[in-house]
């Protein structure tokens, strides 16, 4: 009868130090994504990268800027929603790759930088901001509540957190401009964003 | 043997000790006679359907609508150009509107997409892959490559193909139900055919005006 006792008690224990360990694991080990929500007009870190959207618009066409001659301006089946914004690095010059720069959307819809208007995020370097923009199709009805979503993705030094930013445009769905000119982008001097 | 050892025969016996647990018993047991004496399960077999072009086919992960298709080399000509053993484009318009929460590439460099998949005589496509080499938009010839959540959009899909004769008048295309899925060994997304085809026999249409590309006098 004790032997018995014994193995349902070993059972129990083992099943018990299974949930523990999952628990332990999810939640206060440090590592996988946390993010840092900012707001337009602030700084926002996602390491190695700090970000600083200066403003959002929405827009029917755009006019791709920098070619030898100008095209007619873009247009899109959705919306296009142009974000400005600049970022430097922590440690050493680097692109934001495309893949993790997305707008979401608040049913979680996400829009990646379109791959029409020719940028798709530029290279900065140490607390060398250079300011530039985005230009995203989105589809009509996600214009309110879109998020920016700026995250490296990179792995720095294995299983340690990494962060990503978030950033709340605050898109008026009845302000949409017919044309935006999209800007080059700018190397900006020391305290400008 | 030691005694409160757990043997087979203890194991029987506890399974066996008392008349409700002999009645759960039976009954599992019986499970496969009952399934098998019903027809057994049957085989899923993937059901085709015939769609007339212009009409919403739900793929799955995205609404395609089929409308025709043409054969030119008057668009996208350096790509044409430089694709071995390609003569003419076949284009493909269709529209697309993806309904999953992230976007779709149309002409993925991956395992073959049967989303719309073209029948031609073997050797007519240049790859032996189904899905498009390029996509651009039918409104104003820009890449259309991507089909975006929510976002519906009318696009040309392009195969180079080694034969613009052999391209019938009326293209028959198959349409298959699938998955947009992630997978964690490729680390990419990737298509998976489900099973469910549409047929669908295409009418010969004009090069859209917007893809059209002028030779370059050089």
């Amino acid at each position: 009868m004790r032997r018995r006792w014994m193995i349902v008690g070993l059972a129990a224990l083992a099943v018990v130090l299974g949930i523990a360990t999952n628990v332990a694991d999810a939640r206060l080990l440090p590592y996988g994504p946390t993010s840092s929500t900012g707001a337009i007009g602030e700084d926002a870190g996602a390491y190695p990268f700090t970000v600083h959207v200066s403003q959002a618009q929405a827009a029917h066409t755009v006019l791709v800027c920098c070619r030898f001659e100008t095209p007619p301006p873009t247009g899109t089946d959705g919306v296009w929603v142009v974000v400005t914004l600049s970022y430097a690095t922590a440690d050493r010059p680097r692109g934001a790759s495309g893949t993790g720069l997305v707008l979401r959307s608040a049913d979680g819809r996400e829009f990646p930088v379109s791959n029409r208007t020719g940028s798709g995020g530029w290279l900065a370097g140490p607390d060398i901001w250079v300011r530039g923009d985005l230009a995203f199709e989105v589809a009509p009805d996600a214009l309110e509540g879109l998020t920016l979503v700026f995250d490296p993705g990179i792995q720095l030094y294995g299983p340690m957190p990494t962060q990503y930013a978030r950033i709340p445009l605050d898109l008026d769905p009845g302000a949409v401009l017919d044309v935006i000119e999209l800007s080059e982008e700018q190397i900006l001097g020391a305290g400008e964003r | 043997m030691e005694a409160g050892a757990i043997t087979v025969r203890t194991v029987l016996a506890l399974l066996l000790a008392t008349w409700p647990r002999r009645l759960v018993l039976g009954g599992l047991l019986l499970v496969p006679v009952v399934v098998g004496a019903l027809g057994g399960f049957g085989t899923a077999e993937p059901r085709t359907f015939d769609v007339a072009p212009g009409q919403d086919v739900d793929l799955g992960p995205m609404v395609v609508r089929p409308i025709a298709f043409f054969v030119s080399d008057e668009t996208q000509r350096t790509t044409l150009e430089i694709t071995d053993g390609a003569e003419a484009w076949l284009g493909v318009v269709v529209e697309v509107e993806n309904h999953t929460e992230e976007a779709i590439t149309l002409t993925f460099p991956g395992p073959a997409s049967d989303a719309l998949a073209p029948q031609l005589p073997a050797g007519t496509l240049v790859t032996g892959a189904s899905v498009a080499k390029e996509a651009y938009r039918v409104d104003d010839g820009t890449m259309g490559s991507v089909a975006l959540p929510g976002v519906r959009t009318q696009v040309a899909l392009l195969w180079p193909i080694t034969d613009a004769d052999a391209v019938p008048d009326v293209l028959p295309a198959s349409m298959t139900e699938s998955l947009w899925t992630f997978g964690p060994m490729s680390n990419e997304h990737q298509w998976m055919s489900l099973g469910d085809v549409w047929h669908v026999e295409l009418p010969r249409t004009e090069l859209p005006p917007a893809l059209f590309e002028p030779e370059e006098d050089l």
